[in-house]
């Protein structure tokens, strides 16, 4: 059981974005995908929601190829945060949590009230339930599409089911509280419900700090991956970011690291 | 703090029910469309309209009251109200569809194609309602369609735009080619088409025209989580399930058999698929579960309101019922784009 690329290549147009890629988001899992801007982090996650067509590889969920899985089925097994959403269209906070569960229409309404109170509860964000949307500030939209795919992963209940959840910078317009908080979040479910989670960070502490496992990718392939030790050295930052740092033991938490870039 | 985010602070954050609103339409709708059948230029009180309808004639006037209100007034005012459900609920679902507020049912070539058909039939043979009707309705397919075919070849909804705004172009210059061949009496006919007319109400249209319009609005509105999907993003409706094509298609066919045969039996009526479905956001916000019924039933209102406007307006004359909506439509909708309202 995973989410995984195998060898994948994808081009736009003539340039290529992603060569062999190979990796694979493990059901109780946080993954972290590290790289500088333009690195293909986006296009990585696109071609595992199912958006593009890869030139070279296969991507398979749960050891079955995702082109055969109709898109109302990929839905009900995973979840995908884009980096911008651009919803602009009056619409309630409860409205836009409640869409996560759209890919179960068999869900009945109360029910579906329930999974929003919880979805938006879990996020830390049940006092924004009567607000609409597009009123609310860029950090408080973000946690409420948050909210949305945490819907969308507690609405499959079916057992033996494994959920996967694809978070494009979901920290990207938080302030620090929260997105400790979003990350902590996250970790949670997959240690505790079984999710395999594929998050982009460009904070390489707070990746380091709650991730299990790294990807770095650089001009589209990926350099290093595994534990955070082993993928956050000097050269490996040098490579892929073009940043002089120092790694020290994390000074309060005992097994994680501190990036201090110079 | 800049005015703009005060004023966003100051709005009500809970909407009105929207049971309840659909509720309060339908009784609305109902009482205009009972004024708008008993008024006109034959007055006829309530009373007597139920007792000529249920139990038949027996004082003076009853004869042509009843023929007034079953022949005239009643078809009239029935195909007003499924043109104005229909027109209000397709321009919903292509504003679902373009992602844009701004969007209406005309904009992939439906009215135009539906336009050119019938300046062809009135131009080019004898014309009459029963040549002119099935010539609007096959433009409007046909339009629809080529817009649809050439636009998918564009990713994104972009191509199907673009591809409505050339087909709407040539079918435009087409119309201006065939007008300015027609004849004196042809050009007073096609004239009058654009300018939209419910006369040809009659209860075989209606027989047709009803029970079709109701079928696809209900297909429509079962889509109503796809549309919502749609509002969020592209690239968020693929991942909660909805294949883009397939909601595209759907949206674009739909809208096209619930025009087509209303623009070929009504002509032009602007204004109602735009505004119909912005006043319904204004007020219940833009769910497409509460949006897409209460565009229908503010569609319906709308269009009995207009109806009766343009007959009582010139007694014993009538306005094209087009000139009406476009009339108090654009000022209407001008002054809710000077308020600066959010959609």
């Amino acid at each position: 059981m995973s989410l995984r690329t195998t060898n994948l290549s994808v081009s736009r147009g003539t340039t290529r974005i992603l060569s062999d890629v190979s990796l694979s988001i493990e059901p109780g899992r946080m993954l972290g995908l590290l790289g500088a801007n333009g690195a293909g982090k986006s296009t990585l996650l696109a071609a595992i929601a199912g958006e593009l067509h890869p030139d070279g590889g296969h991507i398979e969920i749960d050891d079955r190829p995702l082109t055969q899985l109709p898109l109302r089925h990929q839905a009900r097994r995973r979840a995908v945060l884009p980096q911008k959403p651009s919803l602009s269209f009056d619409l309630g906070v409860r409205e836009v949590v409640a869409m996560g569960t759209y890919p179960f229409p068999e869900i009945d309404p109360v029910e579906v009230d329930e999974l929003v109170s919880a979805s938006l509860t879990l996020a830390g964000i049940p006092h924004l339930a009567h607000r609409r949307y597009p009123d609310l500030s860029g950090g408080e939209q973000q946690r409420v599409q948050f909210a949305r795919v945490l819907a969308q992963c507690q609405a499959q209940r079916e057992p033996g089911i494994v959920r996967y959840l694809l978070l494009d910078e979901p920290i990207s317009s938080l302030d620090p509280k929260h997105q400790i908080e979003l990350l902590r979040i996250t970790a949670d479910l997959a240690h505790q419900q079984g999710l395999g989670v594929l998050v982009i960070v460009h904070e390489i502490n707070l990746a380091a700090r709650w991730c299990d496992q790294l990807v770095m990718l650089a001009n589209g392939t990926i350099i290093a991956s595994g534990a955070p030790e082993v993928v956050l050295t000097k050269e490996n930052l040098r490579t892929v970011y073009d940043l002089e740092a120092d790694i020290l033991p994390h000074p309060t938490m005992p097994g994680r690291l501190l990036v201090l870039p110079r | 703090m800049s005015l703009a985010k005060a004023d966003h602070l100051a709005r009500p954050t809970r909407r009105v029910s929207p049971p309840a609103v659909l509720v309060g339409l339908g009784i609305f709708a109902l009482v205009v469309a009972l004024l708008a059948a008993l008024s006109g230029a034959v007055h006829i009180p309530l009373a007597d309209a139920l007792r000529v309808l249920t139990t038949g004639a027996s004082q003076p006037n009853d004869t042509l009251w009843r023929n007034v209100l079953w022949d005239i007034r009643l078809p009239r005012v029935l195909f007003a109200a499924v043109a104005g459900a229909a027109l209000a609920i397709s321009g919903a679902a292509m504003q679902a569809l373009f992602r844009n507020p701004l969007a209406e049912p005309g904009l992939v070539g439906i009215s135009a194609g539906g336009a050119l058909g019938a300046v062809a039939a009135i131009v080019l043979t004898a014309g009459g309602f029963s040549i002119t009707a099935p010539a609007a309705f096959a433009g409007s397919l046909l339009a629809t369609a080529a817009a649809y075919a050439v636009g998918r070849r564009v990713p994104g909804v972009a191509g199907l735009l673009l591809a409505g705004i050339a087909i709407n172009t040539v079918a435009g210059s087409l119309i201006g080619l065939l007008t300015y061949m027609a004849s004196d009496a042809q050009l007073r006919d096609l004239t009058f088409w654009n300018m939209g007319s419910l006369a040809g109400a009659n209860w075989s249209l209606l027989a047709f025209l009803a029970p079709w319009t109701l079928l696809w609005s209900i297909w429509l509105m079962r889509q109503w989580r796809a549309m919502n999907a749609l509002l969020l993003g592209e690239r968020e409706a693929q991942h909660l399930g909805f294949a883009l094509i397939t909601v595209r298609y759907k949206l674009v066919m739909a809208t096209a058999l619930i025009v087509g045969p209303l623009v070929a039996a009504t002509g032009g009526i602007g204004f109602v698929g735009l505004v119909v479905p912005h006043l319904v956001r204004m007020t219940l916000g833009a769910d497409h579960r509460w949006l897409l019924p209460a565009s229908m039933l503010t569609g319906a209102l709308a269009l009995t309101l207009a109806d009766w406007l343009a007959r009582i307006v010139v007694i014993p004359a009538e306005l094209p019922i087009g000139l009406v909506t476009s009339l108090v439509g654009g000022p209407f909708f001008l002054w809710l784009l000077a308020r600066g309202r959010r959609f």
